[in-house]
């Protein structure tokens, strides 16, 4: 009887993963397609480049400016 | 004035702190948790720093964390709208600890911690900077740090004077000389963001004959900057790295368990050659830009200790510093010491010494241990005592498990949680990776030696750097003694060595001189106390259980000696528990 109850409540818990999980998926999936695609449409629309692919040179170098954001206490203290 | 730095959720996460000037205790979590590169949040580390420190949370001013965790979200964030349609795995696997943990990092510090005062982000590459510079002992340096990707940065140059760091360049993500590292590590069958030292191990047997091929995939200016091919990459979307255009140019990729032929170790060599003639060309113009001598660099390139071993005869530098914990577990002490002293502008006066910043053990403990499980033992009196009797255990070619003192902070074991043995026995290779390590054959041992005798037995620098503390440095061992230590002479002649000083670690010191006095050779063979794919043994029972699931001859925990074969009860077979 314990055996039974306590494999129970393991397919339970196992079948409550399986739900989060494709609940998950999904709702992970409509943010790609909804949030990231559109973003991405707009962006091909606008030329607007994301990411450094090719990475741009300047005066012979690939060395590019350092701005810091974390020259003062204040600046120091925001996650970005 | 009190500063708690911590580092988590990307790979390595530590804790440490800085108490009033001075780097108290520093840890990794992955010692605790006995999870390999734990990227937890850092419970057991931040605990064991505030009991090291005698201080509560309460108690502790201020928080540093190692990076702007918003700057790497939209990092991330434009990568998968760079690359849409594509990338949906790695963004359903990424974005669920972005959505639970990484964009509430102040809020789970605060929370987890119970602390109410201030929390400093600081950007990855500042950190790494931070974590070289202001532990290093020169008052201003160029600095250089290179690693996979911190926020946007996987390198950046800068000078530093006093407690002011100025960063002044940056390659930006996806153009990386870490992360090409890493998808050759992937492409050879090895594991990434962990494995990248056994390709360095691995260049030693090959050729480089790929090095036109390497060229193609990354161009290279006059000043050592960089730029990768991204057609030959998949990482900005994908798990995996190389694309099927490096797998057209390179050839098929290794299946892990697949053997190792002469193609993968002429693509490591190669590799290795590509590398390590970038950072040259990189470092040369930063002295020419900057005229100073001193160098600091930090990032998980600075790892490399074969390119390391080279800096100071290919560029003009005359003196240069790794702290033990260059790649990201080294960061928390860098958050820590740039909110210290270059944002709260205190005086600079610690100087980073040795390594030993971990947990220890009193003898007290370890007896207390011993007896609840009915370990047999021998007491030693005295530290001449102890030093003699392993030594000549060592001579007779035994494998000592030794345990003393502060655990080491940083990836390499550096004789406090050593397996050490017989250098000069050329069957010791064999034994140790029969006996213990279970690791691939073509990877070297290491050799231990103290700084009087290096000049005697290695071709190093005339002003050895002391990032050879910490094995950050393989320099050649010199012909005419390298037939006296075989089980540590690299197949090309070199070793990568620790050097030790008697104030450092006095116990280990002498018992490398008592070695040398049976021997008339003052070195050992160190190597981390693990099996493959393990943390390093942190605590008494991690030790004795590792000697007993291995084939470690002996166990030196303090002043007691276990014998492996008095203790067979707990026998158990660490192979099963091997991994990558």
């Amino acid at each position: 009887m314990k055996l039974f109850f306590k494999g129970f409540a393991a397919g339970f818990k196992e079948f409550g993963h399986s739900i989060s999980k494709t609940i998950n998926v999904v709702t992970l999936l409509f943010v790609f397609i909804f949030g990231i695609g559109l973003v991405a449409l707009f962006s091909k629309v606008g030329r607007k480049k994301f990411l450094p692919m090719t990475h741009p040179e300047k005066d012979g170098s690939y060395w590019a400016d350092k701005a810091s954001t974390n020259k003062t206490k204040e600046e120091s203290l925001r996650p970005f | 004035m009190i500063v708690l730095g911590i580092s988590a959720f990307s790979h390595d996460s530590s804790a440490a702190i800085i108490k009033d000037g001075e780097l108290v205790a520093a840890a990794e979590e992955e010692r605790f948790t006995r999870k390999k590169h734990d990227f937890s949040f850092p419970y057991n580390a931040i605990r064991f720093c505030l009991q090291k420190a005698g201080v509560t949370i309460n108690q502790v001013d201020c928080i540093a964390f190692y990076e702007k965790p918003l700057l790497k979200f939209e990092r991330i964030m434009s990568q998968f709208v760079y690359s849409f349609p594509r990338g949906f795995t790695a963004f359903a696997k990424t974005m669920p600890s972005w959505i639970n943990e990484k964009l509430h990092i102040r809020g789970i510090i605060k929370r987890k911690l119970k602390y109410l005062g201030n929390i400093y982000f600081i950007e990855h590459h500042l950190a790494h900077a931070a974590s070289s510079y202001l532990m290093s002992p020169f008052s201003e340096s160029v600095i250089l740090t290179v690693d996979g990707v911190g926020e946007w940065a996987s390198a950046t140059y800068g000078f530093a004077k006093d407690n002011e760091i100025h960063l002044e360049k940056e390659i930006r993500f996806p153009h990386s000389l870490g992360l090409l590292y890493s998808a050759v590590t992937g492409y050879l069958g090895m594991s990434v963001n962990n494995s990248e030292y056994k390709v360095m191990g691995l260049a030693a047997y090959g050729k480089p004959l790929y090095v036109d091929k390497f060229r193609k995939v990354l161009d290279v200016k006059k000043d050592g900057s960089f730029a990768l091919d991204m057609d030959y990459f998949v990482y900005h979307y994908r798990m995996s790295m190389p694309s099927k255009k490096f797998i057209e140019e390179f050839g098929p990729a290794r299946k892990k368990e697949e053997e190792i032929t002469e193609r993968h170790k002429d693509i490591a060599a190669s590799l290795q050659k590509v590398v390590e003639d970038t950072l040259f060309l990189i470092i040369r113009n930063l002295h020419t830009k900057y005229s100073c001598n001193n160098l600091c660099m930090a990032g998980g390139v600075a790892l490399n200790s074969v390119a390391n071993g080279k800096i100071l005869k290919e560029t003009p530098f005359k003196r240069f510093f790794i702290q033990p914990a260059a790649g990201d577990g080294g960061t928390s002490v860098g958050a820590a010491a740039y909110v210290y002293y270059s944002l709260f502008g205190n005086n600079r006066s610690f100087v980073m010494k040795h390594a030993y910043l971990g947990p220890s053990y009193t003898d007290e403990q370890i007896k207390k241990y011993l007896e609840h499980y009915h370990v047999k033992y021998t007491l030693f009196k005295n530290d001449n005592e102890l030093t003699t009797n392993v030594a000549k255990l060592i001579y007779n070619n035994h494998v000592v498990g030794w345990f003393q003192g502060r655990t080491e902070f940083g990836p390499r074991a550096l004789g406090a949680r050593s397996i050490l043995s017989n250098p000069c026995n050329p069957k010791m290779r064999g034994i140790l990776n029969l006996k213990v390590k279970h690791r691939e054959k073509f990877r070297p041992f290491a050799p231990v030696i103290c700084v009087e005798d290096i000049h005697d037995y290695f071709d190093v620098d005339k002003e050895v750097p002391i990032a050879a503390d910490y094995m950050l440095m393989v320099y050649p061992i010199k012909k005419q003694k390298q037939k006296l230590l075989p089980a540590v002479t690299h197949v090309d002649g070199t070793g990568r060595l620790q050097v030790i000083r008697r104030e450092q670690n006095p116990r280990y010191y002498s018992l490398i001189k008592e070695f040398g006095k049976l021997s008339k050779v003052p070195i050992l063979i160190n190597t981390s106390f693990n099996i493959r794919g393990e943390p390093i043994v942190c605590t008494p029972h991690d030790a004795y259980l590792c000697m007993m699931g291995t084939g470690i001859d002996y166990l030196v925990m303090g002043n007691y000696l276990i014998k492996r074969d008095d203790n067979p009860k707990h026998m158990w077979d660490s192979e099963k528990y091997a991994t990558d």
